[in-house]
């Protein structure tokens, strides 16, 4: 006889942590399975019916506990710990990147609008250096359990998608806004040029095509690397902290070395990549952009591999 | 569901069919859970015969605790109705 409830188990206890997949889980699945065999005399319409209710209480229960996870103290720990320090990283990193745009112009001229202004393009790069430093820190030494790997997954997805959102929207809105105020505020008239980074995706797209029909393919490169870089970023701020959080080094200066190390390769990677890619027609463009996170993705996937 | 489980020893199906529309299957298995983390009840699994089949069911009943909490609870609830009581001229 079929015994029902048999996936639900497996998704549970992959899902779910120790204690509520015990205590609440199984007695949910247990019961299911009891009712099932009770209604094996009753119509079967009306056990079809009654089944899919019961399936669907124990689908409710296995998301109220996927969604509130069980945390051991030091997990906890852990997690505050690598929340701490990659909000402390991400702040590091942003503040120069905000503040040296705007070295050797006058004081008068850095008005708060302008350091608004570059906060989004500060960001995309902020966030994955302050991640990968924030798991090097945070987990030092520490317990690197199921349950903080899916929390750090869940970060650096959450961080990938807000650094998608900022590049695709508000990235080139700002540094238009900036350009433009800086171009005024030192006594320049007009409307200043977009480059492919103050334009949208669609924009780059059809300017990389018109570029394209006229045979300025050097140009077009150059759009064309703008775009995939753009998206390319993003997928950094799961890259790099995949490959720091499966490191096995548990000393903090190694890790904290490795990290520093890893974020300056990726932009060396990205910025190097970038400029033989607009140079060079054999380079494909769209591999160039994404080659460091495929290097550090991969990195990463070996490590985990022969962990 | 502490004054159901007075009654008797229940499963969480059982709670909900006794509860009489009361209590719904989605959230009395994650109520019993947190119950039991606040030392309100307790749960075993039942004893089964050979040759079952599925995963063995749990048993809920209220601790000490939990009854001296349902015992307060009571008496509060008696309490309020006694004030709320409207006084007759």
């Amino acid at each position: 006889m079929m015994v029902p409830g048999r996936f639900l188990h497996r998704l549970a206890r992959l899902v779910c942590g120790s204690t509520p997949f015990e205590r609440v889980v199984e007695p949910a699945i247990a019961d299911l399975q009891i009712e099932s065999q009770r209604r094996l005399s009753e119509p079967t319409l009306r056990r079809i019916a009654a089944l899919f209710l019961s399936y669907i209480a124990v689908w409710k229960v296995i998301l109220i506990c996927a969604a509130m996870p069980e945390r051991s103290v030091e997990e906890r720990r852990a997690l505050t710990r690598t929340l701490g320090w990659t909000a402390s990283a991400t702040l590091a990193v942003a503040v120069p990147l905000i503040l040296i745009p705007l070295y050797g112009f006058p004081m008068s001229t850095l008005k708060r609008a302008f350091l608004i202004g570059l906060i989004p393009q500060a960001l995309p790069l902020a966030l994955p250096a302050g991640l990968t430093v924030g798991v090097a820190l945070g987990l030092a030494g520490r317990v690197r359990s199921g349950q903080i790997a899916k929390d750090v997954a869940v970060l650096a997805v959450v961080m990938a998608i807000l650094s998608l959102i900022i590049v695709a929207w508000w990235m080139p809105v700002a540094n238009q806004a900036f350009r433009q105020s800086l171009f005024e505020a030192t006594g320049g008239r007009g409307v200043v040029m977009r480059g492919p980074n103050e334009m949208g995706f669609s924009e780059v797209i059809r300017e990389a095509a018109v570029n394209d029909a006229l045979g300025n393919f050097r140009q077009a490169r150059v759009y064309r690397w703008s775009l995939h870089n753009r998206l390319a970023l993003p997928a950094a701020a799961v890259a790099l902290p995949a490959f720091l959080f499966l490191m096995s080094s548990t000393q903090r200066t190694v890790r904290v070395l490795i990290a520093v190390g890893a974020c300056l390769g990726y932009f060396t990677l990205m910025i190097s990549g970038g400029s033989l890619a607009a140079g060079t027609p054999g380079i494909n463009v769209a591999l160039a952009a994404w080659a460091p996170n495929l290097m550090f993705g991969g990195a990463a996937l070996l490590l985990r591999r022969f962990s | 569901m502490l004054e159901l489980l007075t009654q008797d020893e229940m499963f969480g199906l059982q709670l909900v069919e006794q509860s009489k529309g009361a209590l719904k299957r989605g959230t009395v298995y994650v109520t019993l859970g947190r119950m039991q983390e606040k030392g309100y009840v307790e749960s075993r699994t039942e004893d089964r015969h050979p040759g079952a089949i599925g995963l063995p069911r749990r048993l809920y009943r209220p601790t000490a605790y939990g009854v001296r909490v349902l015992k307060a609870w009571e008496a509060a609830e008696r309490e309020l109705r006694r004030h709320l009581k409207p006084r007759h001229a």
